[in-house]
């Protein structure tokens, strides 16, 4: 599998087929029991990772959960950078001396984005982090999402079970099969960019959403078969 | 507001009328004084010796007080210990159950025996009676973790030292708290029976000089006094604890009024 720099890649399949061990392998939250992972850049690679739940520390304000990766790097002059990245995911002022537990579910997942945006990474994971949201904050997050990508220029990979978003946010979307856990196709999203809400309702959307869907299936039915 | 009130109502509504049931109760059946004294001596004796009282109370207060700051501490400091090694835990872990199961009353005669009479006995039966509510929470606050919260940690390679200032010390504040809380209550039982046994040499003796010799000496009204004090010691330590830890956990998310 190859991730083109600055590209966005949806991994997209069935519970347990193995997309998040794919992602915390690249992040290096597991190690490879076999094959590598190779960076274009070559060596240490600034990776950062949006887990499925926002893990936000509760003791901490938005403010200071945001802060934490530079505090972990003894990296004190960054709040320029901080200020700059909860704005990018939307939070303004008012809610940054607020505590996680006075905030929404998509208020939450917007923080942890921007924690993990402050680093500046060259390599963004999100494994499943709209899950939990409904339909509506889903959408809005994924639109959201795609424009701090266009902005950010970072390479990123977003694990997901849903078609409709994997479509909508990949430039490629990578389906996978389970037993064994394996990639059997990358198709190819040439939707123009940049991508807003209406293309929801486009034609040419709607039926890439239906071919992905039959593959999806078509691969799931495939191994069943077997 | 009106439960507020109502708390404080009832329950002293419920006093005066327990009090007078045991006024009418020594009187109606002639009881003796030695047996059981009528609230009207208790209250003489809380006159007329007040400033015996007033000394032995704060002579309790300072050993329990200070018993329980070490507990604190000491109690922390060890669960930080704990949570470094599963090997350290594992090893020291049935020890520190055995410090709460060895029957108190039977080791202060030993600590006596090592420490001498006085303050400093009366203070060590004090953390070793209130050390292990700490010791137990703090570790469960320190080791039980969110598996996200301590990847996040691990995505951005943060040393021992990091997680543990960063997460595992924040993390095991309500879990202190709480441990606090049983302590306090604890620590002046500790002090009561740590004077019982070696504060009969200090020159501020504490309640639990009184209770032993009081007794003995089949003074019940004092004893009745003494008994009456030290409770209520127990009580203000354990509100000052909670009055302390409700400002601490204003950060965190719980709520000390649902215990």
């Amino acid at each position: 599998m190859d991730i083109p720099s600055g590209g966005f890649l949806t991994l997209l399949g069935p519970s347990g087929c193995g997309k998040s061990t794919i992602l915390r392998l690249i992040a290096g939250l597991t190690s490879p029991t076999d094959g590598d992972i190779q960076f274009n850049e070559g060596g240490t690679i600034n990776r950062s990772f949006v887990f499925q739940d926002p893990t936000l520390l509760p003791w901490r304000t938005v403010w200071q959960n945001v802060a934490l990766p530079l505090a972990l790097r003894d990296d004190s002059n960054g709040d320029g950078q901080i200020e700059d990245v909860l704005k990018l995911v939307g939070l303004d002022s008012t809610h940054w001396q607020k505590y996680p537990r006075a905030l929404s579910g998509g208020m939450r997942m917007r923080v942890s984005i921007a924690r993990a945006l402050v680093t500046n990474p060259q390599v963004l994971l999100l494994d499943e982090p709209f899950a939990a949201l409904d339909e509506l904050r889903r959408q809005q997050l994924n639109e959201d999402l795609l424009a701090i990508w266009a902005e950010q220029k970072c390479t990123t990979v977003f694990v997901t079970h849903n078609v409709g978003e994997a479509v909508f946010l990949g430039q490629q979307v990578a389906i996978m099969q389970s037993d064994p856990g394996q990639i059997a196709e990358t198709i190819a999203i040439s939707l123009s960019q940049p991508r807003t809400a209406a293309l929801r309702t486009e034609q040419e959307y709607t039926e890439l959403v239906t071919h992905v869907s039959s593959q999806l299936y078509r691969h799931q039915t495939n191994e069943a078969l077997a | 507001m009106n439960t507020k009130i109502n708390r404080i109502l009832w329950p002293a509504i419920l006093f005066i009328v327990l009090v007078a049931l045991w006024a009418l109760a020594v009187r109606f059946f002639d009881v003796k004084a030695y047996i059981l004294p009528s609230p009207s001596d208790v209250l003489d004796v809380f006159v007329t010796e007040s400033q015996t009282l007033k000394s032995a109370t704060l002579a309790t207060a300072a050993a329990a007080g200070l018993g329980f700051l070490i507990s604190v501490i000491a109690g922390v400091s060890i669960a930080i210990l704990f949570s470094q090694s599963a090997l350290i835990r594992m090893s020291c872990y049935p020890y520190a159950i055995f410090l709460q199961t060895m029957p108190i009353v039977a080791v202060a005669p030993l600590i006596v025996l090592w420490f001498g009479f006085g303050f400093q006995s009366v203070t060590t039966v004090v953390v070793i009676i209130s050390l292990f509510p700490i010791i137990t929470n703090a570790t469960t606050g320190m080791t039980s973790l969110e598996q996200g919260h301590v990847e996040l940690f691990e995505l951005y390679n943060a040393s021992r030292w990091q997680l543990l200032f960063n997460l595992r010390l924040p993390n095991a504040v309500p879990h202190i708290v709480t441990g606090a809380r049983i302590s306090s209550g604890l620590a002046v039982v500790g002090a009561i029976v740590g004077e019982f046994f070696a504060g009969a040499s200090d020159k501020l003796k504490g309640l639990g000089y009184y209770v032993q010799s009081t007794g003995l000496l089949l003074k019940t009204d004092m004893l009745f006094a003494c008994i009456f004090l030290s409770a209520a010691l127990g009580v203000v330590l354990f509100l000052l604890v909670s009055l302390i830890s409700r400002g601490v956990l204003r950060k965190w998310t719980f709520d000390l009024n649902n215990n």
